[in-house]
């Protein structure tokens, strides 16, 4: 799958759970998720989301905030996960 | 060796739950309470029949209902007892709506992510942002656990004279006799959520993904659930376990706050 697919697909996920359209439109690849209100469970509930839209499984060690702080490193996750499959 | 003997689903997103973030159980009237974070309720259900409803919202405030209700347990007076992390307090349950413990002195909660009552009802609290365990004792005042020290202290129980610590920061379940104050470290090398124990005195506690339990005699932990043993249940795929109470000997509740899952799990021992 291309980066731009990934990016662009974990983007239009995050973008979905978003409530606030102030922060849609400054919503960038590097924008740090907890400034987006977006706690460490409902991190969890898009990586959740994530994992089934691209029928991948993370593993536990890799579950945490500091892999998933943005949209670019969540995609890298995703990347190497989907690469690997 | 100890293996699952059966998983069921005993509530979903179908019945109205949406992040179930912590649960209590009652053995004497035989209902199970359930912490509806995002619906702002508690459920209460019957374990037998799993008929179910929503107890009162309101905080006996005017026109004020919980705002954020996260952690849940049960003192021995059969009051629920729950921790708000909006409002960072404890309130109790009592002539259908919810009172605010309230504490003496200026002492503050700080994301009160679990809590949990002792034989002598004193109240404790898994106090996450402000990295300790607290006591809040029956004069209402509160008082640090020095004993403990875990900077990232998730879920707590107690059984018996035990107080249970899932502690995130060191990788470990940690016990404390609540008698004489000792506290030691039951396992590590875990990334441990919730914890539990039933009345023998087996713990079990949750990772992401996975359930374990620690033999009171043996006192090591074995795995019961991961993702290998899940696939063969049938039910969608575990995204995180983040609670855990025991209903009887060997027999647990456990709820998926991502999947909006409640399941109940029995083990049994296996002759190898």
């Amino acid at each position: 799958m291309e980066n731009k697919n990934i990016e662009e697909s974990v983007k239009n996920i995050i973008v979905s759970r978003m409530k606030e359209q102030e922060k849609i439109d400054k919503l960038s690849y590097d924008t740090p998720l907890l400034s987006l209100g977006i706690d460490s469970i409902l991190a969890l509930s898009i990586l959740v989301e994530i994992e089934d839209e691209f029928d991948i499984e993370i593993s536990d060690s890799d579950l945490n905030m500091d892999k998933i702080k943005d949209i670019a490193s969540f995609a890298q996750l995703v990347r190497e996960y989907v690469t690997n499959a | 060796m100890l293996k699952v003997q059966y998983i069921k689903q005993i509530l979903s997103a179908q019945d109205g739950l949406s992040f179930p973030s912590s649960l209590a159980y009652n053995e004497k009237t035989r209902q199970l309470y359930l912490c509806n974070m995002n619906e702002k309720c508690i459920i209460e259900a019957n374990i037998d029949s799993l008929e179910h409803s929503i107890l009162s919202r309101n905080t006996g405030n005017l026109g004020e209902n919980l705002k954020k209700p996260l952690a849940l347990t049960i003192d021995r007076d059969n009051h629920l007892l729950l921790t708000d992390v909006i409002d960072n307090c404890v309130y109790r349950y009592a002539r259908n709506e919810w009172e605010k413990v309230v504490c003496q002195g200026d002492y503050q909660m700080n994301l009160p992510g679990s809590i949990a009552v002792d034989k002598r009802n004193i109240i404790y609290v898994s106090d996450f942002l402000n990295q300790c365990i607290i006591k809040i004792k029956q004069d209402c005042s509160v008082e640090v656990i020095v004993q403990i020290p875990c900077k990232k202290p998730y879920g707590i129980c107690i059984s018996g004279d035990i107080l249970y610590t899932a502690c995130e920061e060191s990788g470990s379940i940690q016990m404390m006799n609540l008698e004489n104050g000792k506290n030691e470290v039951l396992v590590s090398g875990y990334n441990p959520i919730a914890v539990t124990a039933d009345q023998v005195g087996n713990a079990y506690f949750t990772e992401t993904r996975k359930v374990y339990i620690v033999e009171a005699q043996s006192r090591e932990a074995q795995l019961l659930i991961d993702k290998e043993m899940w696939k063969e249940t049938g039910f969608s795929r575990i995204a995180h376990l983040g609670a855990l109470t025991a209903i009887g000997e060997r027999r647990l509740v456990m709820s998926d706050t991502i999947r909006n899952s409640v399941y109940e799990v029995m083990v049994e021992n296996v002759r190898e």
